[in-house]
């Protein structure tokens, strides 16, 4: 799924543009704790989008540290300006969305996307 | 060939939550620069797996915003030779009161702070200890706690979990060796048990492990044949001399248990489904 598609369907808008151009994301992951998020193994050549309401810097760092291309922020929540200049600086692309993280994992999911592989340990 | 060895080293300030993950994000910069750009990593095949750097920046991840979560003030320091990363987190502060609680998925002492923005969860050490291939925690009370975790190059993690898997047999079946020429590094991957020597010739997996009660100098030649690295016998039989001889000279292990064939079969067979 094109990134125009993933903001065609939640209706996001971009925050941060910069980033891998034409990827094309096969998986998502919604979770607000970090320590979850740590979890999913995303490779390279699968890229997963990580869907959270945490606007804080740790989001982007969190996505740095997984080779997560892109993040998608719910419920419409006010980014600081430094959590977008470390996405900047990662080239990480930010999306915000005005849904609430179930419609929009619903609608995600409808499109086709599917949940990030992860391993159980 | 002399190895070559870096060395980085980050401080960590404790409730500095604005800049959590920065020295993770710094090292993993710094790790994967010298993978691509010195020599002595670049020849070192394992580390164009991205699992390596990822595994490693979960653990330094987690173990950072424990120091920042809890502690005053620490350092970060990460090795990197040719077979593994390891990572060392020193800090001072109120060190952990209960090791065994903060091990415990859930229990957290984090405050509403960390919290909030995600952390706390209190699986973070629980994280660790799973993802890496080693750990080790050393906590005293009102001074401070370290941490040191590594991982490893995928082959000898491979290797490591096989040996392991020999010795946890006889481990948890409470066997008792008689042969001396150990070989831990063979792999066991299902079981047989059969007294008869053609039923096993004809059916038992290559490369098992075999239970029976036959202590006579045949039992090695079929082990042999169907490579078995590791012979079970049952009832605590005796085993002549020339049995444990022709053993150790083809490099078969023998091992004995007191319980009987069903006994054994019984814990193997539970042994086989945990793995």
């Amino acid at each position: 799924m094109k990134i125009k598609t993933i903001i065609d369907v939640t209706k996001a808008e971009i925050l941060q543009k910069n980033g891998i151009t034409g990827i094309d994301i096969k998986y998502a992951f919604a979770a607000d704790l970090m320590s979850d998020t740590l979890f999913i193994i995303s490779r390279e050549e699968e890229p997963v989008l990580l869907i959270s309401g945490i606007t804080d810097q740790s989001v982007v760092r969190t996505a740095v540290i997984l080779d997560i291309p892109a993040v998608l922020i719910v419920r419409g929540k006010t980014v600081p300006q430094k959590t977008i200049e470390l996405a900047k600086k990662n080239n990480i692309i930010m999306l915000k969305t005005y849904y609430i993280m179930f419609v929009t994992c619903g609608l995600l999911y409808k499109e086709g996307l599917k949940g990030a592989p992860w391993q159980k340990r | 060939m002399a190895e070559k060895i870096k060395i980085f080293q980050f401080p960590i300030k404790g409730a500095d939550f604005e800049h959590i993950g920065n020295a993770t994000i710094e090292t993993r910069k710094l790790v994967k620069t010298s993978f691509t750009e010195e020599e002595c990593f670049k020849n070192a095949s394992f580390f164009s797996s991205r699992d390596l750097l990822r595994r490693f920046g979960i653990c330094a991840y987690e173990a950072e915003a424990n120091v920042i979560i809890h502690a005053h003030y620490g350092l970060f320091k990460t090795i990197l030779c040719c077979k593994k990363i390891k990572g060392e987190v020193i800090d001072r502060g109120p060190g952990i009161p209960s090791i065994l609680n903060a091990l415990t998925p859930g229990f957290s002492t984090a405050s509403e702070t960390a919290k909030s923005l995600g952390f706390g969860a209190g699986v973070g050490l629980n994280n660790i200890q799973k993802i890496a291939d080693f750990t080790m925690l050393h906590s005293e009370k009102g001074k401070g706690t370290s941490l040191q975790f590594e991982v490893w190059k995928a082959k000898d993690n491979e290797i490591g979990r096989i040996a392991m898997k020999i010795k946890q047999i006889i481990k948890a079946l409470k066997l008792e060796l008689v042969t001396k020429n150990v070989d831990m590094e063979k792999e066991v991957k299902s079981a047989y048990s059969c007294d008869l020597l053609s039923n096993v010739l004809a059916k038992a997996g290559d490369e098992s492990t075999w239970l029976t009660v036959q202590t006579n100098m045949n039992i090695i030649g079929v082990a042999t044949i169907k490579k078995i690295p590791i012979i079970i016998i049952a009832e605590n039989s005796t085993i002549p001399e020339q049995t444990i001889a022709k053993a150790e000279e083809n490099g078969i292990i023998i091992a004995k248990g007191k319980e009987d064939t069903f006994t054994i079969s019984g814990k193997l067979y539970e042994l086989f489904q945990k793995e």
